[in-house]
């Protein structure tokens, strides 16, 4: 009885189940944590059952967690390296249960034990005295599986060596530098680095003692039988399989306490997004807790980080924040405000979390104490006096106060459309609130905001016109005004487009900039580009566009970043954005102002070029 | 006799050419522009004493009519490189070669291009000049607003791009304090009963004659002097400018209207002599203006052997100041020069 025991469960198995049992707990356990955690309604998650959004959750679990499609976009070598490790152990997990059932007696013959597959080559040979075995045409077929098997383990194995090369040298893969790692980290990945390498070994030990295995544990097999004389290799398949179990083992037991926890998290985050639950304003929230533990630490947003490409600071990307939020790492102030905000981290992210909404949960909780007393002096909205026959409110924001230029150029174009206009923000300037909200600050931000939306909402006019793109994100994502907001360059192209502006076409070589604000927060890309195609020659080849767009150094969210800094970020963005050096052409006044200081080229909003481009009417 | 390049006929040029004559050097002055004097031409009258700037030209002029001295305007200098045996070849614009066996940069500066601060509307208000601007409107006799008009009320800004990290100037352009005050007066002595409103950061009176220059300003012409950084300007609808300036000194914000706006630029190393500097490999600051070996004791020469520096092109410097930078780097230049052997 005992000995039968052992048969089917070989003492080495022991490290290898009792991880995955921890590991299933955990997951278990995380799961009904985050889930039950959310300060969504709870009726969300089951939401997430039904059959549209499993199916979306599943095939994103395919495209992502197993075949790593983003990280392709990102990087080929990259993406190789993940897809060969999770789909390549996948497939092999799937061949080998396969397999496990062909040698156990074709299918229908009960549920296996998880080792079983595992181990198959173990169980084939050693343990095969005492199972039942043969069926028709199995050569044939178990030739067939023998060889997917190795090839996946080959395949594997690429990837491994892969993930060494970029371990140590990460220029390979166009990284300047891969991810810091923590003492969990280190384990873990030193297990993972050695599991299929230990399988091999054991395998073509394995093949090697009872001459079996396929092109490639067979040959390798063969290569030892050649040196070792078989009874030596009998009596090495125990203890390499012992190693094989144990490296498994401790991969299992330390994914939770490392970055590899991505791997059990991922499927819940892909499934709470698809259930459709938003995170809250706290970073405790389910939400973004399972986003914090997926994020798996592979840099990308560290290697897209303008403050790193341009200044080397290196340690407050999302990778670093969200590892420093999940191991309860107290934040240096560095890591929380030295960040433009400009989100090419989320954008770039391969498992898409939102690190922009988690930093500024940890902005907004920095601020406890707050001043009663802050704005007390704005003006009341005077509805009489505001009340007036405009259709259009012009609102410049501060930024356009301190690049008059761009203020006077949209003077002149609603005044060449024959629009009724009024400046709101002519004499008494109420910020939009933005700034204060990405310091944190939103019980003071929303002070401005309530008085900017009284103002507004009291003047009666139809549209609301912005020239800044901070503004604009702001005003239409989340003040929630009962009337149309647009950015200058959406209202300028209706306007051409309506043809009550005409303005003319020069011959000028123009490059167009994406402002973060307004390609990322608001999604604005084409319409500025319809209109420098109307009136100019407007070259767009570069590729740091649309909504991978390079941050001008000037942004707002960062209260750390200094004027040299900024400065550098600037000038390499340059570098990337407008090579040619034609006359770099965009859309907010912050942009403006930044790259005129840092650039020998013409720096334009897009209506000054439009405003010099209308034809005087005598 | 040995024979030296002086890039840049401004006054730095024209007192180490001079000096240099004396000592019995052949120079040659190549100056881009039609005539010498640089700068100080565009200068009606100068601090601290509203001598002429004329006058100042002049004497120079005087000192440059020499047979050892060679003038070369409307050139620059294209290619400059150093010949095995230490002299140099010079390429002019013309293609004329020139070797000598010293070369002394006397390229000053740029003054700050006032555009890149928008926020005080030069180039898009017609009534926003810079301090340059004024000085050609005092050499005509007639301050005059775009409109025609008679300024009543006129704003002075001071450390306009300069220590301004903002856009990249940490440096103090120096001379733009005492020029602030030296305009202020010459505005009020020139238009009868104008308010002039000097907005300032601090007042470096470090010169002669400075300090009792900006006592004059406040006690005998009542100029007022506002501590204050100008955050923004705009134009009303008569083509006033309204300003926006804190007042740190009571700790309010204020906001006024003047009829003409005149910011003090400041000076920017010049960015046209970059090709020269980086093909010969002289270092520059952190600021962009050329590096002087010591700063205390070796102030005219380069980390290039041959290569000299003298005047604004190494930092801010009045007139004074460059004239005697000049001379030293003339004796400096014959000191190296004499103990070579030829």
């Amino acid at each position: 009885m005992y000995k039968y025991f052992l048969d089917i469960f070989p003492l080495f198995t022991i490290p290898f189940n009792v991880g995955l049992l921890f590991f299933i707990c955990v997951m278990l356990y995380k799961t009904i944590r985050w889930t039950t955690e959310i300060e969504d309604s709870q009726w969300k998650i089951l939401k997430g059952f039904l059959p549209q959004n499993i199916w979306a959750s599943l095939k994103e679990c395919v495209r992502e967690c197993l075949l790593h499609l983003r990280i392709f976009k990102q990087n080929f070598l990259l993406g190789y390296m993940h897809t060969s490790l999770a789909f390549g152990w996948f497939l092999l997990i799937i061949f080998g249960n396969i397999e496990a059932k062909m040698v156990r007696g074709g299918f229908g013959t009960g549920m296996e034990l998880p080792h079983y597959p595992i181990f198959l080559k173990y169980f084939e040979t050693e343990g095969s005295h005492s199972l039942p075995k043969t069926i028709i045409d199995f050569s044939i077929k178990k030739g067939f599986f023998d060889f997917m098997m190795d090839l996946l383990l080959l395949i594997i194995l690429s990837g491994c060596c892969l993930a060494y090369t970029k371990r140590f040298r990460s220029k390979t893969f166009g990284m300047k530098r891969t991810t810091k790692l923590r003492l969990g980290d280190k384990i873990t990945m030193g297990a993972l680095w050695c599991i299929f390498p230990a399988r091999l070994i054991a395998e073509s030990i394995t093949s090697g003692a009872y001459g079996t295995g396929s092109f490639l544990t067979g040959t390798l097999g063969n290569i030892f039988a050649q040196f070792i004389a078989q009874e030596n290799l009998l009596k090495c398949v125990g203890p390499f399989w012992w190693i094989y179990s144990c490296t498994l083992g401790i991969f299992f037991i330390g994914v939770p306490f490392s970055r590899y926890m991505h791997i059990l998290s991922e499927p819940v985050l892909i499934f709470m997004r698809n259930a459709g639950v938003k995170p809250s304003r706290k970073n405790t929230d389910g939400f973004s807790q399972a986003e914090i533990f997926s994020c798996s630490r592979c840099g990308v947003c560290v290697n897209n980080c303008q403050l790193a490409r341009a200044t080397e600071v290196r340690d407050i990307q999302p990778t670093y924040l969200n590892r420093n939020i999940r191991h309860h790492v107290p934040l240096s102030q560095e890591q929380l405000r030295n960040c433009l905000m400009c989100g090419r981290c989320n954008e770039t992210c391969p498992v898409q979390i939102d690190s922009i909404h988690i930093r500024q949960n940890e902005r907004r909780a920095m601020w406890t104490k707050h001043n009663a007393d802050s704005f007390s002096y704005l003006p009341p909205a005077n509805t009489a006096e505001n009340a007036d026959t405009a259709d259009v409110l012009y609102f410049g924001g501060c930024m356009t106060h301190l690049t008059p230029a761009i203020k006077l150029s949209m003077i002149k174009i609603m005044k060449a459309a024959g629009e009724k206009f009024r400046c709101l923000d002519e004499n008494e300037t109420i910020c939009c609130g933005r700034p204060l909200k990405l310091s944190g600050q939103e019980t003071e931000a929303e002070k401005l905001m309530e008085a900017n939306k009284e103002r507004i909402i009291s003047s009666g006019a139809k549209i609301l016109v912005t020239s800044c793109p901070i503004c604009y994100n702001v005003f239409k994502n989340e003040y929630n005004l009962p009337i149309t907001v647009m950015h200058h360059t959406e209202y300028i192209q209706q306007q051409m487009a309506s043809g009550r502006l005409t303005p003319e076409k020069t011959d000028e070589q123009v490059t167009y900039h994406d402002p973060c604000e307004l390609a990322r927060g608001t999604g604005v890309t084409q319409a500025p580009r319809d209109i420098l195609n109307a009136i100019a020659v407007l070259h767009d080849s570069h590729k740091q566009k649309g909504r991978l767009t390079l941050c001008c150094g000037g942004s707002l969210g960062s209260t750390k970043t200094s004027n040299e800094q900024r400065q550098k970020i600037a000038k390499d963005a340059l570098r990337h954005i407008n090579p040619e050096k034609n006359t770099l052409v965009t859309a907010c006044p912050l942009c403006k102002r930044t790259f005129a200081q840092a650039s020998d080229t013409k720096v334009l909003d897009i209506a000054e070029i439009v405003a010099t481009q209308i034809k005087k009417k005598d | 006799m040995k024979k030296i390049l002086i890039i840049g006929g401004g006054i730095a040029g024209m007192e180490a050419a001079h000096e240099l004559a004396a000592l019995g050097h052949s120079v040659v002055i190549v100056e881009r522009k039609d005539t010498l004097g640089g700068h100080v031409r565009k200068w009606d009258r100068l601090f601290p004493n509203k001598r002429s700037s004329e006058e100042v030209i002049a004497h120079l002029l005087q000192g440059v009519k020499h047979p050892l001295i060679e003038i070369r305007l409307k050139r620059t200098v294209v290619d400059l490189r150093r010949n095995p045996n230490g002299t140099f070849l010079a390429i002019l614009s013309d293609e004329t070669p020139i070797t000598t066996d010293a070369v002394l940069f006397c390229t000053g500066y740029h003054l700050f291009d006032a555009y890149k601060k928008e926020e005080y509307g030069y180039g898009i208000y017609n009534n926003v000049i810079t301090s340059a601007e004024l000085e050609r409107m005092f050499k005509n006799g007639k301050v005059l607003t775009a409109e025609g008009k008679t300024p009543e009320r006129i704003g002075i800004v001071h450390c306009v791009g300069s220590r301004d990290a903002k856009c990249g100037n940490l440096h103090c352009s120096r001379i733009c304090c005492v020029t602030g005050v030296k305009q202020a007066i010459e505005l009020k002595e020139l238009i009868p009963g104008v308010e002039v409103f000097n907005f300032y950061m601090d007042l470096r009176m470090f010169g002669r004659g400075f300090e009792q220059l900006y006592l004059e300003a406040q006690q005998q012409h009542r100029v007022r002097f506002v501590r204050g950084r100008l955050s923004e300007a705009s134009e009303t609808q008569d083509r006033r400018i309204y300003l926006k300036v804190d007042d740190t000194l009571v700790g309010r914000p204020m906001k006024m209207t003047v009829d003409l706006l005149v910011l003090m630029v400041g000076f920017e190393p010049r960015k046209t002599t970059l090709p020269l500097l980086e093909r010969l490999g002289i270092e520059r600051n952190e600021d962009g203006f050329i590096k002087v070996r010591d700063c205390h004791f070796d102030e005219n020469r380069t980390n290039v052997n041959g290569i000299y520096v003298a005047g604004a092109c190494t930092s801010a410097k009045s007139i004074s100041e460059t004239l005697t930078d000049a001379c030293s780097a003339a004796l400096e230049i014959h000191r190296n020069l004499s103990s070579k052997k030829s």
